[in-house]
């Protein structure tokens, strides 16, 4: 067997150049791929390897801690574990898996990553917070089936001390899908805690700190691996300001020991600023069981009791003020010139109108000037004030409602609260409203005697007692003395409307004060008196009480009071619902409030016990 | 006369060299960069491993050189049956690794035949079309020949590799090429296989219209109607082969990979990630790229099988667009530098053991570079000489120095044709 050259010489350099050829054009077509995909459409990939690489993580500030008035801790936070997803790798095939793990009902992981996934297929974020340990336990060890399946800490808000000011305090809860839309420009993202109502709300901003954000780069696992470009572009967290209230945990956690059984409010302020030194609501809630998923009796209780827990009476259930409002009708009468400190009125046991005979309640009080009617509570001397022409003066509805708004009646206060109720103060128009066919003199003398179409709040009531007590100022009620930064202890006190003074003269105010003196000293509040007691000498309280009728059920028990009463510190307006009169529940409250808080403790526990043992009659109506 | 060692071309031997460097700088930054925390134990260790084959495949190139041609050319057939024994042997014996039953272990040594089979493959195909009957165009060489590549072929098939497979099967057109049997405007013909195969992967309504108009298109140009009839007979010969094959014959999960090769967003997550994630790597490379081990969707673990199949994106994205030409260069200058020297003695059998040498290079090249620029379906087949494996870096290694040695020892085939 011979080899020779299979193909002319020629012949194989037309094939070594055919070969030639097809590899260079093959050579050729990818350079040419190359350029194009490294050169000329680089800026799309560039995106696209970065968008794989880098991620944003958000990291959340620690929400800050709310204090009372001394320092004693209210609310700070614990660390949960929250599990959270990345939809990029997560495979939705695995939401059985997670919800067994998770213990949760698999629709509920569902809904939840839809929303998740929804949103962005890029972002990580919660998926499942505050999971137990248990449940921790079991997913982190399946992670690494479960791709895109992350952990994080989270934190949930956490109460301390006797005094549960669920109302004050208000609750947080993860945050809506619907607040999300709206709130996400600022940095919220799902599985962020907001204050829903109280002072959680209001103060939400301030409480939230500042999200840090950090920018990494994560592997195909999802895993991080390292900061992007050493973290320049990093955003360090900072936590939320400290809030120290001016709330009094321990007036606060007494008040609420009284109100258990009861329905109502109280609202105690310091006179001179308007810094609200407790302020009751009850029913009231555990606010340590908004946590996670609501256990159904806690739903049930808190959405379909009949006594509607979330509702703040303190600042928005009004009732008529009763006889609680005939100081302020004392002083409109003196500050107008309708009466003087001596101008007599005369109380035959009751008061003639349009054939109606308006009760005076004790009987005949006979004729009586303006201390003594207050003392005393005389109806008719305030009927007469508010419907005769006395000194060829009188009181008409329109300068009746311009006071009352003068004194914050009938209006918002500028509270750091964001529940609140302007209550009612009624004017012709309402009446007009009210009664088409016409009204007279008989639908609005009722208004004098603090009875009728009008309603006021436990806030409204303090904060007029207070004007009675500081001489004539309105104050600007609110709950938050100062905010602290944890970081650095800056300390920003925060502004508030200006406090406005009242056109009353402290001659005056001096008049209505003796009255109310008198009514705690020898009058129908004799039982919010604070005798000495041990080392402590007496205090002396200042004050007037009401009963707010009620067509519905028994009527409310209203008091409101000053202390000292010769060097007014501190104003407090109470509201019992069906109570009955303002001397039996309200007024001790009020007076057991005010000795705690002056002397940091209690002396008469057969009060505590009488007060404790009242409760609230159910109103007609009530399911 | 020149002695032998005067012949070496030492151009070859350095154009290997640098591609092998090449492959070990992107193993090692693939291993041993900032992603190595995320890699198996295993494959950890490739850059190491990688480095010793180096070591052992310049000793194997040494010793070829040094055996003279004729034992070369006598051993071929013993050479095939060996490697196709290890192919049979590795179906019974063989260790499954990706899916394919290609390993064969020998204690802790494992080595993946299909590779070696190559060597023996061309040096025996070679050899069967250079001898004179089959130069003189008896049909039986030719089937003998063909039957010499497509036993290897089906026994890998077997294994269940079948991207290696289609490495051997091509073979068959580059062979014919270079042996001289079939006229240069028959070979001509083949063009229509290859484009409608591809058409048919990316739209086989595409492919069934290039195959119509190849087929008209043939008739009217070379005015025969035996000419249009094979041109028809070839093109929708391969449309019925190419529908078997790719919706009949290959596995669920190659499927997967052709029909994330026409459009990868839809399988973003699944087949179709490789391929986004490769394009994304080597597209922000850029014209500098982003330097040694500064590769974000390498050395984040963004691509799969980095050290091996993908290890074009290494490149890609941290040498840039200036690296990758650099090595397609590399690998243009060792191909034709091959099938060069394989012509320059007049000679058959170095001729069509270079042509074989370089169509499977060629091959290799286009799939693997392909399918990580997104013209290829991912296909599992290696780039030669880059890629991480021991196997076949020997193999690669041995066919450059057999035909180096064919090329430097010419002289000796003198003594055949005497």
């Amino acid at each position: 067997m011979s080899y020779k050259p299979a193909v002319s010489k020629e012949d194989t350099r037309i094939r070594l150049r055919i070969f030639s050829g097809v590899v260079l054009f093959i050579l050729v077509t990818l350079g040419v791929r190359l350029a194009q995909m490294q050169i000329i459409d680089r800026e799309q990939y560039t995106v696209q390897a970065e968008g794989n690489a880098l991620e944003e993580k958000l990291i959340r500030p620690a929400r800050g801690y709310v204090l009372d008035r001394n320092g004693a801790l209210l609310v700070d936070n614990e660390t949960t574990l929250s599990v959270t997803v990345s939809p990029r790798y997560f495979d939705d095939e695995d939401i059985p898996e997670v919800a067994e793990l998770a213990g949760l009902p698999e629709s509920v992981v569902r809904r939840r990553y839809d929303e998740i996934s929804a949103r962005s297929r890029y972002q990580t974020d919660v998926l499942l917070t505050d999971v137990s340990f248990d449940a921790f336990a079991r997913l982190q060890e399946a992670q690494y089936r479960l791709r895109g399946i992350g952990f994080e800490e989270g934190q949930q808000r956490r109460y301390h001390g006797e005094a549960r000011m669920s109302h004050a305090l208000g609750y947080v809860r993860e945050i809506s899908a619907d607040q999300l839309a709206e709130m996400e420009e600022e940095g919220y993202r799902m599985g962020d805690m907001v204050g829903i109502t109280g002072i959680e709300r209001e103060y939400e901003s301030v409480l939230r700190g500042r999200v840090g954000r950090k920018y990494v780069l994560v592997n195909v696992h999802g895993m991080e691996v390292q900061p992007y470009e050493d973290g320049v572009y990093d955003v360090e967290a900072e936590s939320g300001f400290e809030l120290h209230l001016t709330i009094d945990a321990k007036v606060q956690a007494l008040a609420e020991s009284l109100f258990v059984n009861k329905r109502g409010g109280a609202v105690m302020m310091d006179v001179r600023d308007g810094a609200i030194i407790s302020m009751v609501s009850a029913p009231d809630y555990d606010l340590a069981e908004w946590r996670g998923r609501l256990s159904q009796e806690f739903v049930d209780y808190v959405y379909r009791n009949p006594e509607r827990p979330l509702f703040v009476r303190a600042t928005q259930s009004y009732q008529p003020p009763g006889s609680t409002w005939k100081p302020f009708m004392a002083i409109v009468g003196l500050q107008e010139g309708i009466i003087t400190e001596d101008t007599q009125l005369y109380c035959g046991g009751g008061y003639m109108l349009g054939g109606r005979l308006f009760r005076c309640h004790g009987g005949a009080h006979g004729s009586i000037n303006v201390v003594r009617a207050i003392q005393v509570s005389c109806n008719t001397f305030f009927f007469r004030l508010m419907n005769d022409t006395i000194n060829g003066k009188r009181m008409d509805l329109d300068t009746w409602g311009e006071w009352a708004h003068r004194f914050g009646f009938g209006t918002l206060a500028p509270i750091d609260f964001p529940e609140q109720d302007a209550g009612l103060i009624p004017d012709s128009a309402y009446y007009n409203r009210l009664f088409p066919s016409g009204w007279g003199p008989g639908y609005t003398v009722n208004l004098g005697i603090g009875q009728g179409n009008m309603g006021v709040t436990p806030l409204q009531l303090a904060r007029y007692s207070a004007v009675v007590a500081n001489g004539g100022t309105l104050v600007t009620p609110h709950l938050v003395m100062e905010q602290v930064d944890p970081a650095t202890g800056e300390v920003r006190e925060p502004v508030f409307r200006r406090q406005r003074e009242l056109p009353i003269s402290p001659e005056n105010i001096a008049i209505v004060r003796r009255g109310m003196e008198l009514v705690v000293e020898a009058g129908t509040a004799r039982r919010a008196q604070i005798p000495a007691s041990g080392d402590f000498p007496e205090i002396l309280v200042a004050g007037k009480t009401g009963t707010s009728e009620n067509p519905r059920g028994p009527d409310h028990a209203v008091f409101i009071a000053y202390a000292p009463a010769d060097n007014p510190q501190v104003a407090v307006g109470v509201l019992v619902e069906n109570a009955g009169f303002g001397s039996t529940t309200a007024a001790p409250i009020a007076s057991l409030m005010i000795e705690q808080y002056f002397r940091g403790e209690t002396t008469r526990p057969g009060v505590i016990s009488a007060v404790r043992a009242h409760s609230s009659a159910r109103e007609r109506g009530d399911g | 006369m020149r002695a032998w060692y005067k012949n070496l071309d030492w151009m070859t031997i350095l154009v290997w060299a640098l591609l092998v460097c090449a492959g070990l700088t992107a193993i090692y930054s693939a291993t041993h960069g900032p992603a190595r925390e995320f890699l198996l134990l295993s494959v950890q260790r490739n850059f190491n491993r990688q480095l010793m084959w180096f070591g052992i495949s310049a000793v194997l190139m040494i010793v070829i050189i040094l055996t003279p041609a004729r034992v070369i050319f006598r051993l071929s057939p013993l050479v095939y049956v060996i490697t196709v024994g290890l192919l049979v042997a590795a179906l019974v014996f063989g260790r499954e690794i990706n899916g394919a039953k290609s390993w064969l272990y020998i204690g802790p040594f494992g080595m993946q035949v299909s590779e070696i089979a190559k060597v023996g493959t061309v040096l025996l195909a070679a050899r069967m079309l250079s001898t004179n009957a089959a130069r003189e165009g008896k049909w039986q060489y030719l089937l003998f020949a063909g039957a010499t590549v497509l036993l290897p072929a089906v026994l890998i098939v077997l294994q269940n590799d079948a991207g290696t497979a289609l490495v051997f099967l091509a073979l068959i057109p580059v062979l014919l090429f270079w042996s001289g049997a079939v006229p240069l405007s028959w070979m001509s013909l083949l063009v229509a296989p290859l484009v409608v195969g591809y058409l048919y992967i990316v739209n086989p309504l595409m492919a069934g219209f290039f195959a119509l108009v190849f087929s008209v298109g043939t008739l009217f140009v070379m005015r025969s109607k035996v000419f249009g009839g094979l041109a028809g007979l070839f093109s929708f010969g391969t449309l019925v082969m190419a529908y078997i094959a790719l919706d009949k014959v290959l596995q669920p999960h190659q499927q997967g990979r052709i029909r994330a090769f026409a459009d990868p967003e839809k399988y973003r997550l699944t087949e179709g990630f490789h391929v986004i994630q490769a394009k994304a790597a080597i597209g922000s490379g850029g014209f500098f790229g982003k330097g040694f081990t500064n590769g974000t969707q390498t050395q984040l673990a963004y691509i799969p099988e980095q050290s091996t199949d993908f290890i074009f994106c290494v490149i890609g994205e941290e040498f840039g667009f200036i690296g990758s030409i650099v090595l397609l260069t590399l690998f243009g200058m060792l191909l034709i530098r091959l099938a060069t020297l394989g012509t320059a003695a007049g000679f058959a059998f170095p001729r069509l053991f270079a042509a074989g040498v370089t169509g499977i290079f060629l091959v290799h090249v286009i799939v693997n570079v392909g399918m990580t620029v997104g013209l290829m379906p991912v296909i599992g087949i290696p780039l030669p000489l880059i890629s991480y494996g021991g196997s076949a870096l020997l193999a690669n290694t041995a066919m450059i120095a057999i035909a180096l040695n064919l090329h430097a020892r010419r002289d000796e085939f003198a003594i055949y044709t005497g």
